[in-house]
């Protein structure tokens, strides 16, 4: 029989990695939204996302005086526009002699701490008045690059390469490398694109006097990815308004005024379009009559009158070119933010009549609001996409800047010749148009700074670094989604909720976090794919001409006929169809989804309904959709379905599920819900709920193995354990992965017993042995960065070196080049580095090694500077810190079981088995009652006979049922072991060396060792530094403060009785602090001290009364007393706000 | 205990089993401690010479004895004094193990403190008797301490084939075993030593993989120690007891039923023989060697063998498993154990003495007074 752990394939994968192929493919698919996402903004076939923005990025013109608004002389025109961008694969600067090796890898931005950035070039053309074009090539800056991009050196690198260019042998990509951190951009969910939906939000209300809580809103996407929201207003009398966003201003306009600019269309016209023949619905008609009404206030009728005045009232706000006329200026701004995803006016109209009818229809109560917090309603905003958002706006502010340089040279007076090629040149070269450092800084940051606010909602947090804490936590930075910053701040928990629809295959049910990011921070199921390049469709809209939908409706007095269904590709009106032709439109489209159009075609029929979603047949087709597999039962091919059309949609989930004639599709796994961390829970069916979701947060805490390139890593601190393992109970998925090269825990022999007490309340036991043969040993590596480079400006003057004035107990850890021997062992204090300080007359300056722990030095790097010429400057010291298992550290099995270790207990003493067994880890059985953690004992007894037989035991969850359970199954293995069936064993107790009373739950389960440490965290203080306002002692572990002995604790001290403590803790080792106090005004202020005022006698007598009341003028009534120092503070705040403080005292005998 | 087996037993019988007999039932062990002690309330006679009645009943038989492993019973003893010399074993007898590791060179990718660990869990062959524990303040000498050394280096095999990928063949010396671990005799220890050089007790445990370009050089200083201060000084890979299972057999079982008996138990316990009953040949259920089977209780899962069988196990009869790790023989550990066990007692009594001593004079002096 071959092994089951493919322990010999994974060597030979190891030993000799391909260079034509992945070893484990599946891994590289996880990421590929990320990358195929950045790869879209600058491939074919469909030109580069970043092309189509530049097209779209306005001209900018400039005239060389001054203008005032609407004069006739303009002056010279020079209009300046972007034709193309290009990002070249990141190379060495050319001022580089050093080497002709020019490609730069990830592998050294990474040692290095600089950013992986390829060059930016835009084809910047220019005329003047109606001159020829001219176009000059400039460079704008370095942009970060995607690891595994098509901008990137690895692409189509395979593990051979990949280890040769130190990475990963199974490197995914998908992040930006900025100063050596590796930042990935966040998946975020927004409103779908180009589907109009109708909202009930009180907010929307606020706009105005007669504004509602109705409306109607479209996201509408652009060539480019980059969208504009349309919003349409219900007011109370009827009216509709338009409203939508520039600049991060609002602007409304009446529906209209805008239907009538992009159409010549009269008002017989308009209402023949709006009530489609409805005319017995006197809720419709009404209000169209007066909005058409209301419109006459306006006193304009024809398309160009309408234009224009649009033109004229906003061409200031959009700042257009003084040489446009009103006419067309109002196009233009037709063109820039009216449903900016369809091109022809004819088909905005078209589409502002449905969005005006649902508009209606939701305010009559005939169809529902559609929820935003749903996935049916939502997509993801890839992270490619946001960078060519951001690109774009760069890159139209740089046009702008141009604009910025002309007019400061004009109102300066400075000449100004747009015919002088040299002037232009100027101009250019003064203008700020470096982008790549705004590109980084949004990456390093994640602070969006722009000024459109690019129809986002947030400002913040779109980056994240991709920790490599371990392997789970990395790959599940790429595969979580979330729901935007701006709802983290939102009281109500309503768009936390999981809903039954997006559970559904897409976003995992059991993957959240708890606490404030629940239910916001999602991930995605592990199948769940992003579409990222839009198939063609082309081809649709005859297909459905075909199948006989009315592309025109008949308008009159005599169309009464109702229930057309509208028909839309892309928020794109392509025509109507009866209601009960829908289904079979809807079933033939599905089937031409195989063949003739793209699998990726999502068909969203929503049926007429009384009251429900507003009715239709959207088809969706552009990128950033969800989507997943599922199996087509009509031809038994896997089809790809939307988060919108699986609402309508009738999936089973096991054959015995499928009911006839209604279902039409089936789940390939039971599974495919899951996220990959949630499906590596091993049996998570038979667990609670909450405690897989425990899991899935432990999992990414774990010690485990976060690389198998850890020489060239920087990070600021890995953990790692040495003894990892493969689990012998792991899911399939676990194999599919790969995720045997990134080990996470060790197979632990566990018993379930209360043994010696030190078990309790979810405290832990190990072996004594066990520890010392390396059970759980983990190592942390910590990194510290020694740079000199600060006066780098004025010449080097720091030398990394031992000068001559260094004494010889220096050379013990350091080398004659001041830095550290490899191996050497630093204790707190020991020198670190050394460098030689000529400002200081060549004196050796030590840095020390701060570290509570002893450490070993691991690595140390040397980093030169960019160009490869100066001496070195800065050092990269990698230090190891050993961290064995010791009490207090935090351990956890796969089922949301996690304790503490209480004991490191004698092996002796540990109970044994029949065969002399002894478990490596005690757990306390009343972890189970309350908790219900089954998956836990199943994988016990798993664990146990996969380990007796040598296999891998298949964990997936939902893989057994009522009738073939798990206890049978893995009961029966055990019985065939010699063991007990249900896997409890006899047992001695190793201090009596009788036999228990009870036979003990004893099985193999995966083990995992959380970052969670005493070590770092562990406090202590008698006495030590004060805070200097309050005298109390400071916080912070750091600081070697305290900790807070808060209210409650004093409360309890209180309901104690317990005042003598109290006291102490409060006063005595807090602020103590004596005074004088006059006890006839009680003030803590007035007393002085007179020691020259008095003539005295005797020494004893100036003691007592030397000190005075300075209002009572008196000593007589002065006493020392005890008071806290904060409370002095307090009356010294109050005083100086002019509030007397006074005190009542009384004789203490 | 069960009312079951109350009433199909004699009071006397019942009894005895309590008193010699550990109860195995359906849920959970029933009579697990012992009452064979004096003082006992229920067994105490004046007249009875414990140690004679001890000596009668104590035994030893040897079952097994390989090298390295060996079973034997321990009959007629308190649990307490069979745990004893089970612990003394895994954590009291001594042996040598590598302790103090200087580290000269170590560009492989296994960690020094890692290296140094594995190390240390390397079982050393060499006698302990012949060595003395080395005190903290003790410098070393050749009477406490051992010294071997590894100088190892891998390199690329130059006969290696150009797309050769095995590395077993492409490189030299990338797998460091512990046959590297060179013995450095120090004072006498080469004369003394002549007859049974010192060794790792397996030439073939991976300490470290290499590449080309990698160098190990250290020392290490091997010390007397036991198991209780660290695992690697314990002389056995286990060393534990069972007590002897003893199955009885109330009524026959026959037929498919002796089948299904006999599969509830490790193999071998149980046989089914074909027995000439009534004219006719059956099978027939018959317990061989009960001192095999892992008391799994499988069978009492099965509602048809409720009344017809019962388990218990002797409480004085220990089967004891002892299985070295090479570096002592199995027999000498065992041997070793029983001797620290007496100087233990030997300790204790000395103790008990003065302290009776002491008290005595105290009485004298108050008497005095």
């Amino acid at each position: 029989m071959p092994s089951t752990f493919n322990t010999c394939e994974r060597e030979k994968l190891f030993l000799n990695p391909s260079s034509k192929k992945f070893g484990i493919p599946e891994l590289q698919k996880l990421v590929k939204p990320h990358i195929d996402s950045f790869n879209s903004l600058l491939e074919p076939p469909t030109k580069g996302i970043l092309n189509y923005a530049v097209i779209d990025i306005d001209p900018v013109e400039i005239f060389d005086v001054k203008v005032p608004y609407n004069s006739p002389t303009l002056g010279n025109k020079l209009k300046v526009w972007i034709e193309e961008v290009l990002i070249s694969k990141p190379f060495l600067s050319e001022h580089v002699r050093a080497t002709t090796m020019r490609k730069i890898y990830p592998a050294e931005c990474r040692e290095r701490f600089t950013t992986y950035a390829g060059k930016v070039n835009i084809k910047l053309c220019w005329k003047i008045n109606d001159g020829n074009t001219n176009f000059e090539t400039k460079y704008v800056g370095m942009a970060p690059i995607m690891v595994k991009s098509n901008r990137c050196n690895l692409q189509n690198l395979f593990p051979k390469q990949l280890i040769e260019h130190h990475e990963e042998s199974e490197e995914m990509g998908g992040y930006f490398i900025i100063n050596g951190i590796e930042k990935i951009i966040r998946l975020l969910l927004v409103q779908r694109r180009n589907y109009v939906m109708a909202i009930i939000r009180p907010s929307l209300a606020s706009r105005g006097a007669s504004y509602t809580e109705y409306g109607v809103s479209i996201r509408c996407a652009r060539q480019d990815q980059t969208t504009m929201t349309n919003i349409i207003h219900y007011l109370k009398n009827g009216n509709c308004m338009l409203r939508f966003s520039w600049k991060k201003q609002e602007y409304m306009i009446p529906v209209i005024l805008i239907m009538k600019a992009l159409i010549e269309i009269n008002d017989k016209g308009i209402f023949e379009q709006l009530v489609q023949g409805e005319f017995s619905n006197t809720f419709l008609t009404d209000r169209v009559e007066l909005m058409l009404q209301e419109f006459k206030s306006f006193a304009i009728q024809s398309k160009e009158q309408c234009v224009s005045f649009l033109g004229e009232k906003f061409r200031i706000i959009f700042s257009i070119s003084p040489s446009y006329s009103h006419k067309q200026a109002g196009e233009h701004i037709l063109k820039k933010v009216i449903l900016v995803h369809l091109k022809h006016n004819q088909d905005k109209f078209n589409l502002l009549i449905f969005m005006i009818r649902k508009l209606y229809s939701l305010v009559a109560g005939d169809c529902s609001p559609d929820n935003s917090d749903s996935p049916q309603n939502q997509e993801i905003l890839l992270g490619g996409h946001l960078y060519g958002m951001l690109i774009k706006e760069k890159l139209s502010d740089c046009l702008n800047a141009i604009r910025a340089v002309v007019a400061a040279d004009i109102a300066n007076n400075r000449p100004v010749d747009f015919n002088d090629k040299k002037y232009i040149t100027n101009v250019f070269n003064r203008s700020n148009m470096e982008i790549g450092r705004k590109l980084a800084y949004f990456l390093a940051t994640g602070n969006l700074a722009s000024n459109s606010g690019l129809d986002l909602m947030q400002t913040s947090g779109y980056t994240i670094v991709a920790e490599k804490l371990n392997f789970y936590r990395y790959i599940s930075h790429f595969r979580c989604v979330h729901r935007g910053s701006f709802f983290t701040q939102m009281k109500t928990t309503t768009v936390r909720k999981l809903l039954p629809e997006s559970w559904a295959g897409f976003i995992c049910p059991v993957h959240t976090p708890d606490g404030t990011p629940c239910g916001l921070l999602n991930h995605l199921s592990h199948t769940c794919r992003i579409i990222t390049t839009k198939p063609n469709v082309e081809m649709i809209p005859s297909i459905l001409a075909e199948m006989g939908i009315i592309t025109r409706l008949a308008t009159g007095t005599h169309v009464t006929k109702k229930n057309f269904l509208c028909v839309q590709l892309d928020g794109k009106i392509l025509g109507w169809c009866e209601s009960g032709h829908a289904q079979s439109i809807a079933n033939k489209l599905r089937l031409l989804k195989f063949d003739e159009i793209s699998i990726d075609l999502e068909i969203g029929y929503v049926p007429p309904s009384n009251g429900g979603q507003y009715p239709g047949i959207y088809l969706f087709s552009e990128q950033a959709r969800m989507m997943r597999p599922v199996k087509y039962l009509a031809n038994n091919e896997i089809d790809m379905i939307g988060s919108f059309e699986q609402v309508y949609m009738n999936i089973a989930c096991l054959e015995e599920d499928i009911i006839k004639d209604v279902t039409t599709h089936i789940e390939i796994k039971p599974t495919n819900m899951l996220s990959i961390l949630a499906n590596l829970t091993p049996f998570s069916d038979y667990n609670q709920s909450p405690r897989n979701m425990y899991q899935c947060q432990m999992a990414k805490q774990t010690m485990g193995t976060p690389s198998t390139a850890i020489m060239h890593r920087t990070d600021s601190k890995l953990y790692r354990l040495q003894t990892g393992q493969t689990p012998i109970v792991r899911p399939v998925l676990h194999n599919t992965l790969g995720l045997d090269g990134f080990p996470n825990g060790t197979n632990a022999i566990v018993a379930v017993i209360s043994y010696t007490g030190y078990d309790m309340e979810d405290a832990m036991i190990i072996n004594k042995s066990a520890h010392e043969r390396g059970f759980k040993y983990g190592t942390i590596y910590k990194s510290e960065m020694v740079s000199l480079d600060e006066f780098y400006d004025s010449g080097i003057k720091h030398h990394f070196g031992l000068g001559a004035d260094a004494p010889s107990s220096l050379r013990e850890k350091l080398d004659n080049d001041g830095l550290p021997f490899i191996g050497a062992r630093l204790k707190t204090g020991d020198p670190l580095c050394a460098y030689i300080d000529d400002t200081q007359g060549g004196k050796t300056i030590v840095k020390q090694y701060k570290g509570s722990e002893d450490a070993y030095v691991d690595q140390v790097r040397l980093l030169g500077d960019d160009l490869g010429m100066h001496e070195v400057q800065k050092v990269h010291i990698m230090l190891r810190i050993p961290r064995p298992p010791v009490i207090g550290d935090k351990f956890s099995s796969r089922h949301g079981q996690k304790g503490i270790l209480s004991r490191l207990w004698p092996q002796v003493d540990m109970p044994f088995t029949e065969s002399g067994m002894q478990p490596d880890i005690i757990i306390n059985p009343h972890a189970f009652p309350s908790r219900m953690t089954i998956g836990m004992f199943v994988e016990s007894m798993a664990g146990k006979c996969g380990a007796m037989f040598g296999v891998a035991q298949d964990s997936t969850p939902f893989r057994f049922n009522e009738e073939f359970t798990a206890i049978d199954y893995f009961g029966e293995q055990l019985v065939r072991a010699g063991y007990n069936y249900h896997g409890n064993e006899p047992m001695y107790s190793g201090i009596t060396g009788e036999e228990f009373q009870a036979d003990i739950y004893v099985g193999v389960v995966y083990y995992q060792r959380l970052r969670h440490m005493v070590s770092d965290k562990w406090q202590v203080r008698s006495t030590g530094p004060v805070h200097n306002l309050t005298m109390q002692p400071i916080g912070g572990r750091k600081r070697s403060g305290g900790i807070r002995f808060g209210e409650m604790e004093r409360d309890s001290l209180l309901a104690h009785g317990m005042s003598f403590c109290l006291q102490d803790r409060l006063m005595n080792c807090s602020d103590f602090s004596q005074c004088h106090i006059c006890r006839k005004c009680g003030s803590i202020f007035t007393s002085l001290s007179l020691k020259t005022h008095y003539q005295l006698n005797t020494n004893r007598a100036y003691k007592k009364h030397h000190i005075q009341c300075n209002i009572c003028e008196t000593s007589r009534w002065i006493s020392l007393v005890k008071i806290p120092y904060a409370f002095r503070y307090l009356a010294t705040e109050l005083a100086s706000m002019g509030v007397k403080i006074v005190l009542k005292t009384k004789d203490d005998d | 205990m069960s009312k079951r087996n109350s009433k199909s037993q004699g009071n006397a019988e019942r009894l005895e089993q309590l008193r010699t007999r550990v109860i195995i039932e359906k849920e959970g062990v029933e009579s697990i401690s012992s009452s064979e002690f004096p003082y006992h309330s229920s067994n105490h006679h004046q007249d009875i010479d414990y140690i004679k009645e001890f000596i009668k009943k104590f035994s030893v038989k040897i079952i097994r004895k390989e090298q390295y492993d060996m079973e034997f019973d321990l009959i007629g003893v308190d649990a307490a004094i069979a745990n004893a010399l089970r612990r003394i074993m895994i954590a009291e007898v001594p042996t040598m193990a590598i302790e103090k590791v200087y580290i000269y060179n170590n560009t492989s990718i296994v960690q020094d403190e890692v290296l140094a660990h594995r190390l240390g869990l390397i079982p050393i062959k060499a006698d302990p008797d012949r060595f003395y524990f080395k005190q903290a303040n003790e410098s070393p000498t050749d009477m406490n301490t051992i010294v071997f050394k590894i100088e190892h280096e891998c390199t690329f095999n130059p006969k290696a084939r150009e797309d050769e990928t095995d590395p077993q063949k492409l490189y030299i010396g990338h797998n460091l075993l512990s046959e590297s671990l060179t013995w450095i005799p120090k004072g006498d220890q080469e004369e003394q030593y002549a007859g049974c050089p010192i060794r790792p007790v397996h030439n073939d445990i991976l300490i470290a993989q290499m590449r080309p370009g990698q160098k190990i050089k250290i020392e290490a200083h091997c010390e007397k120690g036991i198991g209780k201060d660290h695992a690697k000084w314990s002389p056995v890979a286990t060393a534990s007891y069972r007590l002897m299972p003893e199955i009885i057999l109330k009524k026959e079982i026959t037929g498919d039923l002796a089948d299904k008996f006999a599969a509830c138990f490790t193999k071998g316990v149980v046989e089914v023989e074909d027995s000439y009953v009534e004219g006719q040949f059956i099978k027939c259920a018959k317990v061989v060697n009960p001192r095999i089977d892992m008391v799994s209780r499988e069978v009492l899962r099965h509602k048809e063998f409720e009344d017809i069988v019962q388990l218990t196990r002797i409480r004085d009869h220990f089967i004891f498993n002892v299985e070295s790790t090479g570096i002592m023989d199995s027999e000498k550990i065992f041997l070793d154990s029983v001797h620290i066990l007496q100087a233990k007692c030997k300790r204790l009594l000395a103790a008990l003495d003065h302290k009776l001593r002491e008290q005595e004079r105290d009485r004298e002096q108050m008497d005095i007074y």
